[in-house]
């Protein structure tokens, strides 16, 4: 070891062996810095240098120097005095940054191995829960799944049959128009697969849906889905108490495509009955669409419900196009049953239910936060959190974050690990984030409730909603990936129950028309024989407008920018085949994403309801605008 | 050594030793030899808190210390400041103002040194 000042101050001075230990045991307990340990070494020799000099022996010496450990937190504290005063605060800040630090890590320390031995509880069976929430048949006879999954057997073979790459299948989910290229090819198509068309309306008239959704599915379920779902379901299932599963987020629900495929097939099998002059089969299409929707929102899964509210577009949309087409087709009970069919949605269906993503949440927090069991806990992250919440990023993202190798796998056992303290820190605990769920989810819900002419109140609570909870927040970011873009689903609502009254007051008008020999004059004229209550323009709450003869009948609302031009839209661009007819309904700002339902400013068009004297012209707008 | 003896030594220690430097400069072990010797043994302190006395002493600035290596052995000798002569000037009138009250009181009469002339 390399001989320091002081150690080279005292073997120098020719004191006694005893005498020279005595001296380096003080210096060295006084651990101050090698130059003050030299000169207090020096001093110290000296000293009994002088002792010794005077006649005493080293031993008595010694005895008269005192005690040397008092001896040597005294020097200390005398040599620490003699310090420059920044060199001593200095010194004092380093000590104390030190003893802090040391704190630090032990808390942190002990905090990690707390977090790490804190085993999450399952004390919800959230897909239980959820299984719940489905209306259960009260004979086996009631349940139209069974009949439902035979006629989308027949329709569109098991999955991987080429007959979902048939030409025919291909157009008829392109919702072709009598005349478009596709048509002649789905209408053969329709023709031969009119049996499964004729089992699929069958299916729509049972009282309750029956789909096994957060269930196994069975072998004629995993026809239709693929082994690999009903693999996936049953991984799931299994493992649904495993903290590491997360179940509600990964549950399949495949059906919705198929409902949504199927919703196309009858659309344009509605459009075909209409070209061939048969009116029942379009009614019968369009209320089977309408019990389609209803039949999709079973346990009111978000996605499930969009899903309803598309299909509900599309059949209202494709019955006024088809009722403007050849209003005389549909007779007078036939125009009743459309009408009723278009309103007969469950006023419960035409708002926001968070009831499934409620579980949801409650899930993903039992599996990410400790429980203290007062309804708290600290926010845990370790192999079993971290990785399924990294798929819940890549899943919402869209991108591939952690390539699940054997070396990202071992990282990722001990990062979250040593991580977990400080990710405790940075987000809010358990409470705090139910406490969000909770509250903007209950916001959105009232919001969905609002008419559509208070869509600027929904984009400003969205803008509320990202100023609290930020893309980028650490603190909140459970409910920052796991709440939807709940403002565009407000406006769906409110644009499903518009849509409502539009399809409602288009059969009213014709129904009107077949009673009198013309059109209602004015909206006041079709209540209450042809409709409970006058219709109303659900942009300004006053009636809707409505007049014209035979040649240029039409109803219209003023439109999102509340000028009436008379119903006339001065752009075409925005009603091809109905589809984007919302677009002129009006335009919203998804503030989350940042997505347009429209570009620029608001659509200086008058939103048009009902307009037979088009003939359905407008909603079969071709590439570039051409009829 | 009971506490309030223990205490009086402690402050009355740096006046002896500034004291005993107002002559001029002395070494750590000379300074105890004299405290023992003058003051028969009464203020001679533990050795071992002289030296960090004396640390305190010049870290406050009333003593300034060198080395003195041309004798037969190294010696750091100390000696007051003027700030050190300042700070004796005050605590010897401290000192006989303390003495005056005890005598007042009877304590100090007949004891040489202590007595204080009215």
């Amino acid at each position: 070891m390399r001989m320091g000042a002081a150690d080279r101050a005292i073997a120098g001075s020719g004191l006694p062996a005893e005498v020279q230990a005595f001296v380096r045991r003080i210096v060295r307990r006084t651990r101050l810095r090698p130059g003050e340990r030299a000169d207090v070494a020096r001093e110290l020799c000296s000293h009994f240098d002088e002792a010794l000099a005077a006649g005493r022996s080293p031993a008595d010496a010694i005895a008269a120097y005192g005690d040397p450990l008092a001896s040597a937190r005294l020097l200390r504290a005398g040599a620490v005095a003699k310090r420059h005063p920044l060199d001593r605060a200095l010194g004092q800040t380093l000590w104390f940054a030190g003893y802090a630090f040391g704190a630090f890590v032990a808390a942190y320390l002990a905090f990690t191995l707390y977090l790490h031995f804190k085993q999450p509880v399952i004390a919800v069976d959230s897909l239980q829960a959820f299984r719940e929430r489905l209306a259960v048949p009260a004979k086996p006879d009631d349940a139209a799944w069974p009949r439902y999954r035979e006629a989308l057997l027949a329709l569109m073979g098991p999955l991987g049959d080429p007959e979902r790459q048939s030409p025919g299948f291909v157009a008829v989910n392109d919702e072709p128009w009598p005349g478009d290229a596709g048509w002649d090819v789905a209408t053969r198509w329709l023709a031969a697969h009119a049996g499964a068309l004729a089992d699929l309306r069958a299916a729509t008239r049972r009282p309750v849906f029956g789909f096994p959704a957060g269930r196994e599915f069975d072998d004629v379920d995993a026809r239709l889905f693929g082994s690999t779902s009903q693999d996936a379901m049953r991984t799931l299932i299994a493992t649904r108490n495993d903290p590491a599963s997360m179940p509600m987020v990964g549950i399949l629900l495949p059906q919705l495509s198929a409902m949504r495929s199927a919703a196309r097939m009858l659309a344009v099998d509605a459009t075909h009955a209409v070209a061939t002059g048969d009116g029942e089969r379009m009614v019968a299409d369009i209320e089977a669409m309408m019990a389609m929707s209803v039949h999709t929102q079973d346990g009111r899964i978000l996605i499930g419900d969009l899903v309803g509210i598309a299909i509900r577009s599309l059949a209202r949309t494709r019955m006024i196009a088809l009722v403007e087409r050849n209003p005389e087709l549909p007779n007078a009970a036939q125009l009743e049953r459309l009408q009723r069919a278009v309103s007969a949605v469950p006023p419960a269906l035409e708002h926001l239910d968070l009831g499934a993503e409620r579980l949801m949440w409650v899930d993903v927090m039992q599996r990410f936060f400790t429980d203290d069991g007062n309804g708290n806990g600290w926010f845990r992250m370790d192999r079993s959190t971290f990785l399924p919440l990294v798929g819940v990023l890549e899943s919402t993202s869209g991108e591939t974050y952690v390539p699940r190798d054997a070396v990202v796998s071992r990282i990722a056992t001990v990062l979250p690990v040593v991580s977990s303290p400080a990710a405790a820190f940075l987000v809010a605990d358990r409470r705090e984030t139910r406490e969000t769920f909770e509250t903007w989810g209950t916001r959105f819900e009232e919001a969905s409730t609002w008419p559509i002419r208070d869509h600027a109140r929904i984009g400003a609570l969205e803008s509320e909603f990202v100023r609290e909870v930020p893309h980028m927040s650490l603190r909140l970011v459970l409910p920052r990936l796991l709440m939807p873009a709940l403002g565009r689903a407000c406006v769906a609502y409110a644009q499903d129950r518009a849509w409502a009254d539009a399809a409602a007051t288009a059969c009213a008008a014709a129904r009107f028309r077949r009673d009198t020999g013309a059109w209602p004059a004015r909206a006041e004229d079709l209540a209450p024989k042809y409709l409970p209550a006058v219709p109303e323009d659900p942009w300004t709450g006053k009636p809707v407008r409505m007049g014209g003869t035979d040649a240029d009948f039409r109803i219209w609302s003023v439109g999102e920018d509340l000028v009436d031009d008379g119903g006339q839209p001065e752009i075409d661009d925005g009603l091809t085949r109905g589809r984007s007819a919302s677009t002129v309904c009006f335009r919203h700002d998804d503030r989350r994403s940042g997505r347009q339902e429209a570009q620029g400013d608001a659509p200086r068009v008058d939103w048009v309801w009902f307009a037979p004297g088009d003939a359905g012209a407008r909603w079969h707008v071709k590439p570039g605008g051409t009829p | 050594m009971d506490p309030i003896e223990r205490e009086f030594l402690r402050g009355a220690g740096p006046v002896a030793v500034l004291k005993l430097l107002e002559r001029g400069e002395m070494y750590g072990y000379e300074i105890v030899e004299a405290l023992e010797k003058r003051t028969d043994g009464v203020l001679a302190m533990g050795q071992s808190t002289l030296y960090p006395m004396l640390y305190n002493l010049e870290a406050k600035g009333f003593v300034a210390a060198r080395w003195d290596e041309s004798g037969t052995r190294p010696r750091k000798y100390y000696r007051l400041t003027p700030d050190g002569k300042k700070r004796l000037a005050e605590d010897t009138r401290t000192w006989r103002r303390l003495a005056t009250a005890m005598d007042s009181l009877g304590f100090a009469r007949g004891i040489p040194g202590l007595a204080v002339a009215p």
